[in-house]
């Protein structure tokens, strides 16, 4: 298992996209046959369908880089994870919403926001069909366990693990301070809230997406304790409590400005080996 | 201070205890009231809109009520108008409308023809609160602690205090004669630090006798805070086992869940065996008890959901009893619905205008499960759930004809699918109603073998379920070894063509 962080992409024999796929699907494998989100099956089918069909109509048009449908895939798998809607229209809408906010929220180089989590966010905002579940994963050690080594085994590929940890420690340790140290719940109320399904499912596979995040590590860094101090106030002073999905909203418009103060090449994913198409795989 | 036994029970919120008591109350519930089948649940209303939350208790307690008192925590000092006794039928209108049901159906016989289908219900009725506890006399400021208000609303007494330290409130609560467990102070402190305020209430015995009626009834208080939270902890502050608590959850959008802890709907909609009719409490029981091991003991089951809106169709189906009418909404502190005339051109129809979403969550709550206090989101998810066990007559009459052959070989294959779905329901080792002559040894003995060979003596303690989770973390295991090799060979072979 690969832990190393690199602030740039290493030559990797694949495309660590085709990890993160096999891991998110194996997650919704298991939601469906072990912790019983059947009947869901259709909604399922929609937002993946939706995804891919939207991500290949955008590349015909522009790139034609079709290697980036596995970033659709990724997209609908984590969407299916994350987003509830009482019809798969709703889901649809939000395949589509995250491929396409692509392709129109970006620079030259990059996307600014993360797909799955805008989608989630202008679902939840415009449809009144569209919510999260923080405790639909339960407090599973096993389960916690499986996402922190899958995650950390995606993160080491792509060299995102620093906005993981720092996102991880810098949330968790606030809450900590907080809760523990400053009111004075004991340890087992901490330890109930890092075993959060949601919480490790975003700090691992959402938060560090290196296309919609800075560049620079420190600009990352920086940016990343941005959005962990942010979801703690709206969790503890609102009480709103997909906090942290509101937060990674409203700071990824400041990727753009992250970049600009901290400069670093942009994030390519080692997509076709000895074909990269300059600065536009997605 | 032996003479002090604690004795909470029940403990939505918090209580304290008083000397005494406790042995006599221990006792109390065990003897079963008939119609509860927990007896020692309790029930809460929560009515939330907006940032408004109004949570009316169930008041059960059948001890001295000399001995009651009750300390709940509270994000705001409520005013008087935020207080108020609701009407003691409210629970068990909301309890018979949404209990999971049991459905019976008859079928046709294949050579003749006829017959519809009915419902009975064997209410899952539940019960019981409360507390106990004494007098308060008002006092030192010099503890930290701050009478911020002081009420008399119908026969309770109520005091509304926050503190500076946990010792202080400690003492103050002690000396007025309530009984703090040690493992209260725990939880006193987070929440004094929290700028939480604590809902005293004891009887006012003066009152009480005056009235025509001399059992305590419901409390029920209101306030403005974006927290949408219930508090467990105090009440499990020396509480040895597992607490029920029946919400039933009023909302405008759609369904309520937990946000800390997992919601799960029960498992529902299955047919089981005949035998089960005169014995759906116990099977319910058991049922819920199941699924709850299962879940690890930490979870909400959900065991009805429907949208009561005035625009929807049906507002039950089956109903088990009349669905909440305009005055049992507005009594429970659902403000947004606007009266209205029914209208019975469709048989059953609202007598308001609005929307409003019911939820019916049963927890069964143990302190190394539920370290935290019950936060609670509001979803958008209107869809409806109900707890519901079908039972199926088989025909009767003249079964000779061709029909009636195949009818009689598809009914072999249903009663072994209703023995299949009564084990995994219940776990009850072949399939015996414990307690139940259907339970003497020997008289299914020979059956039982031809017939339930698929039934093991597992115990459902949920311990067999780590199973998917180990198999998983070795296949990504065996994955992450063989991937990189394959899907590279293949994607170079796709870029090279």
């Amino acid at each position: 298992m690969t832990t190393v962080a690199t602030a740039a992409p290493r030559k990797e024999w694949v495309d660590p996209r085709w990890y993160q796929i096999v891991f998110l699907g194996t997650f919704l494998s298991m939601g469906i046959f072990y912790l019983g989100w059947n009947a869901r099956i259709w909604h399922y089918v929609a937002v993946i369908s939706a995804s891919i069909g939207t991500q290949l109509v955008w590349e015909y048009f522009t790139r034609r880089n079709w290697g980036a449908v596995k970033s659709a895939l990724i997209s609908s798998f984590s969407l299916s994870l994350l987003l509830y809607t009482n019809s798969p229209w709703t889901m649809a809408l939000a395949g589509v919403l995250a491929v396409s906010s692509k392709f129109v929220f970006r620079t030259r180089h990059k996307h600014f926001f993360n797909p799955a989590n805008f989608a989630i966010i202008v679902c939840i905002l415009f449809t009144k069909d569209a919510w999260l579940t923080p405790g639909q994963w339960g407090h599973d050690m096993q389960l916690m366990f499986l996402f922190c080594a899958t995650g950390l085994t995606v993160l080491g590929k792509v060299g995102r693990l620093d906005t993981s940890l720092v996102f991880l420690g810098a949330f968790l340790g606030l809450e900590y301070v907080y809760q523990i140290l400053y009111l004075g719940w004991p340890h087992d109320v901490f330890l109930h809230k890092f075993t959060n399904g949601a919480l490790l499912l975003y700090a691992f596979f959402m938060i560090t997406d290196p296309r919609a995040t800075p560049s620079n590590r420190t600009g990352r860094i920086v940016w990343t304790l941005c959005i962990a101090v942010t979801s703690f106030i709206v969790l503890e002073r609102y009480y709103i409590f997909p906090a942290i999905f509101w937060a990674l909203f409203v700071w990824s418009p400041t990727t753009l400005l992250f970049d600009k103060i901290f400069r670093a090449k942009a994030y390519q994913w080692t997509d076709v080996p000895g074909k990269q198409a300059a600065g536009n795989t997605r | 201070m032996p003479t002090y036994l604690p004795i909470l029970r029940s403990g939505l919120l918090g209580l304290l205890l008083f000397p005494g008591l406790v042995q006599a109350f221990c006792g109390f519930y065990v003897a079963g009231a008939g119609a509860s089948l927990y007896n020692e649940a309790s029930q809460v209303v929560l009515v939330r809109m907006g940032g408004r939350t109004t949570i009316t208790m169930s008041n059960d307690f059948k001890g001295n009520v000399r001995d009651f008192a009750l300390v709940i925590p509270v994000p705001v000092v409520l005013q008087e108008k935020d207080i108020r006794i609701a009407d003691p039928g409210l629970f068990g209108r909301l309890d018979a409308y949404s209990a999971p049901r049991l459905v019976e159906y008859w079928d046709e016989n294949p050579c003749e023809m006829v017959y519809y289908e009915e419902d009975s219900f064997g209410g899952a009725d539940m019960a019981i609160d409360d507390e106990s506890v004494n007098p308060a006399g008002a006092r030192a400021k010099a503890l930290g602690v701050t009478i911020e208000a002081r009420y008399q609303v119908g026969e309770y007494d109520i005091l509304i205090l926050s503190g500076k330290e946990s010792k202080g409130l400690a003492t103050w609560l002690k000396e007025n004669g309530y009984y703090l467990p040690p493992n209260a102070k725990e939880v006193l402190e987070p929440y004094i630090k929290n700028d939480i305020k604590f809902f005293v209430v004891k009887v006012n015995l003066e009152k009480l006798e005056a009235q025509a009626f001399n059992s305590l009834r419901p409390i029920q208080i209101s306030y403005e805070h974006p927290r949408f939270m219930l508090p467990i902890r105090l009440g499990m502050a020396n509480s040895r086992g597992y607490q029920d608590l029946i919400i039933y959850a009023l909302t405008p959008k759609g369904r309520v869940e937990t946000a800390n802890y997992r919601t799960v709907e029960i498992p529902s909609n299955l047919n089981i065996p005949l035998r089960i009719k005169e014995h759906f409490g116990p099977f319910y029981k058991a049922v819920f008890e199941r699924a709850w091991t299962q879940q690890r003991r930490s979870v909400a089951l959900l065991e009805y959901a429907w949208d009561l809106s005035s625009s929807n169709f049906s507002f039950c189906d089956p109903c088990s009893s009349d669905p909440p009418a305009y005055a049992d909404l507005k009594e429970a502190g659902v403000f947004w619905l606007e009266a209205a005339p029914a209208d019975n051109e469709w048989g059953q129809q609202a007598d308001y205008k609005g929307e409003v979403h019911f939820t019916r969550l049963h927890l069964r709550y143990g302190r190394s499960e539920f370290p935290e206090d019950l936060m609670f989101v509001e979803t958008s998810n209107r869809e409806s759930f109900q707890g519901r066990y079908i039972l199926h007559h088989p025909a009767t009459g003249d079964l000779s004809c061709t029909e009636g052959k195949e009818y009689l070989e598809s009914l072999k294959a249903r009663k072994k699918e209703e023995e299949v779905n009564l084990y995994k329901l219940t776990g009850w080792a072949n399939n015996r109603i414990p307690g139940t002559h259907d339970d003497t040894p020997g008289t299914r003995e020979e059956e039982d073998k031809n017939s339930f060979p698929w039934i093991s003596h597992d115990t459902g303690n949920g311990g067999g379920n780590r199973w998917p989770i180990v198999a998983v973390s070795l296949l990504l295991t065996a994955l992450l070894l063989l991937m990189p090799r394959l899907l590279g060979r293949l994607e170079r072979n796709v870029s090279h063509r």
